[in-house]
């Protein structure tokens, strides 16, 4: 699909000062983004302080890849009069399959893209990544979560005991 | 494809995270540390317990609430970290002394605000607790409130009406108590409830109270007398209980539901009148929007009772797809008449869902009378029995729906029927008007 070349290109600076030129449309997905541009729409370069260049390339990537694939879900929708249901739900298969392998980062990447989900407001990528960590605590003990997010227990023994006092109902063992 | 960042991302991805931030940026941060580089996982390898609370609290409301709490003890920043989740879901079965005793103290502690509250089993909880609830929760800007009870009422207090936020509320086998000044849900667009019983209000004045109400499901209910629906803005209306009559004014409506669960008795022994008939498939018809229809056995008996006229005073112009369920009610003859009446007045019918009881035999004269066909696109049979009738039935169907693309039906098992190789040669053999159509079964087990 070629690109109008009326498309507006923006130009996204993350932290460590790498310049990222996206379509306007791309870059809308981020709601913070978004903002900005319909309170200022002569904006093309924005700096964006709070995050890295390898973490802003993931963003871009996950946006496009979600444009692209509502782009095409409105191209067929459009050419045939209506959606077929089983081309949108294989579409929709093959874009949580993407979501899924994008997902397999380590915590840290996690938690960075976290924040800036959070950071640019991309609800999408915000409500994968916080679910991603959810699905990492759920059904753990509380030592294998520790572990998984190298968590540093500061809590004595006695400290402990007595949160566990406070909710026991939340520390029985039968769900 | 889009475009593709200045530099490829692949490149981006494996560069250094040295690069020095050469340019001051004019975009202020909020909070957190600058992120010039990312952070120093050697230095701070908890990074999970410094991100924001909200955020935190976001991660832990996706997890059943006894697992949330239980983060607790993962280290001292944790220890409140669950005090601030959106959305409060009881759903395991705790001893009501016990429940009432927890939620007191999950309310007490937490830190608000609470988005979400369900309780799933709250029969035996005093009404004073959930008064007492209902006016935290009205304080901590509740959006979405369900009670759900099996079998015994509950108590609902009037405070329920002091929660003026509520988007979405879903109560079932619940009492309601209503104010002497009831004011209305200015925000609530989905209600639900499941064996209600009102006291000091009426439904009518409920709905009237909730401009912006989109979704409605009443059920397990009886209103003597007609049932007045005014909502401007519904869109879905589900209705499975006893009631007379039905007035609706609602504009906008796309899918209506009927289920009755006894048939309405003007006096003794008479049946509702045809007066009274053609008013309520006039209230039905004259919806501008109505597209679709599901109707029950004993709805389609209640307009089977007395005459079933031929043709209808109105016509379904809209309608597009029925979804009617008889089962093997005593005058399921006459109910199957009733529904063919709707059919046949409803010109634009793409979609038929039909669930057939064994006895039923959709005989030739019946069926040929049906004259909807000229759009209808997919037609879906559930529970057939009778070889015979789903072969007269389907036989129909394929020969005269020129726009047909699917005949769907659901047998779990084709074996279990006296000639099932017979049936499904018989049925692969019919002449299909349309080129497209497909004849689909949807099943567990499948004949070999």
């Amino acid at each position: 699909m070629a690109r109008s070349s009326t498309e507006n290109m923006i130009t996204l600076m993350s932290s460590d000062g790498e310049e990222f030129m996206v379509t306007e449309k791309v870059a809308r997905e981020c709601t913070t983004i978004r903002n900005m541009l319909e309170d200022d729409c002569v904006i093309t370069n924005i700096p964006l302080p709070n995050v890295t260049s390898d973490i802003l390339s993931m963003v871009i990537e996950y946006c496009m890849e979600h444009v692209a694939a509502a782009e095409k879900a409105a191209a067929e929708t459009a050419e045939k009069g209506s959606s077929s249901a089983p081309a949108a739900a294989k579409a929709n298969k093959d874009l949580e399959e993407w979501d899924k392998a994008f997902m397999n980062v380590d915590v840290y990447t996690l938690c960075d893209l976290i924040l800036a989900a959070n950071y640019l407001n991309v609800s999408g990528l915000l409500d994968l990544t916080i679910q991603t960590a959810a699905n990492l605590i759920k059904g753990k003990s509380p030592e294998q979560i520790r572990k998984t997010f190298h968590i540093q227990n500061d809590l004595s023994l006695e400290e402990e005991e007595k949160i566990r006092s406070q909710t026991p109902w939340a520390f029985e063992k039968s769900e | 494809m889009l475009g593709v960042p200045l530099h490829s991302l692949q490149q981006l991805t494996n560069k250094s995270l040295q690069v020095e931030n050469k340019i001051n940026l004019a975009l202020t941060m909020d909070g957190d540390q600058s992120q010039n580089k990312r952070t120093d996982f050697k230095l701070n390898p908890d990074f999970l317990s410094s991100l924001p609370s909200e955020i935190l609290a976001n991660i832990l409301v996706k997890l059943p609430i006894k697992e949330a709490v239980r983060t607790s003890i993962l280290s001292s920043k944790w220890k409140y970290s669950w005090t601030l989740i959106p959305d409060l879901v009881f759903k395991w079965d705790i001893a009501e002394s016990e429940l009432t005793r927890i939620v007191d103290k999950v309310l007490l502690v937490h830190q608000g605000p609470i988005l979400k509250f369900v309780l799933n089993s709250c029969q035996n909880v005093h009404l004073v607790a959930i008064h007492r609830w209902l006016l935290v929760l009205s304080k901590f800007g509740l959006k979405h409130l369900r009670f759900s009870n099996s079998g015994f009422y509950c108590l609902v207090p009037s405070s329920l009406f002091s929660c003026h936020k509520l988007e979405h509320l879903d109560i079932s086998c619940g009492v309601i108590n209503a104010p002497q000044c009831f004011q209305g849900f200015k925000f609530l667009r989905y209600l639900d409830l499941c064996g209600y019983k009102l006291l000091g209000i009426t439904i009518e004045k409920i709905v009237s109270g909730c401009p912006l109400l989109e979704s409605l499901t009443l059920s397990d209910f009886v209103e003597h007398g007609c049932l007045v629906i005014r909502a401007p803005n519904l869109v879905q209306l589900h209705l499975e209980g006893t009631f007379t009559n039905l007035l609706l004014e609602t504009p906008k409506l796309i899918s209506l539901c009927i289920f009755l669960f006894e048939l309405p008795h003007h006096g003794l022994d008479f049946g509702p009148t045809d007066d009274d008939k053609s008013k309520f498939l006039c209230t039905i018809s004259a919806l501008p929007r109505i597209e679709e229809l599901k109707i029950g056995a004993l709805f389609c008996e209640y307009l089977a009772s007395g005459s079933i006229p031929k043709k209808l005073p109105v016509t379904f112009h809209h309608l597009k797809k029925i979804l009617v369920y008889l089962d093997g009610t005593s005058k399921e003859v006459d109910a199957v008449d009733a529904a063919l009446c709707i059919f046949r007045n409803a010109p634009n019918l793409k979609k038929l869902c039909l669930t057939v009881p064994s006895q039923v035999i959709w005989e030739e004269q019946r069926i040929t009378s049906f004259p909807f066909l000229e759009q209808l696109e997919v037609v879906k049979v559930l529970g057939f029995e009778n070889v015979v009738s789903m072969l007269g039935f389907a036989k129909f169907i394929l020969s005269t729906a020129p726009q047909l693309r699917k005949l769907v039906i659901h047998k779990d098992n084709i074996n279990e029927l006296d000639d099932g190789m017979g049936f499904l040669m018989k049925l692969a053999s019919l002449t299909r008007l349309s080129s497209k159509a497909a004849i689909v079964f949807s099943s567990s087990s499948r004949l070999y």
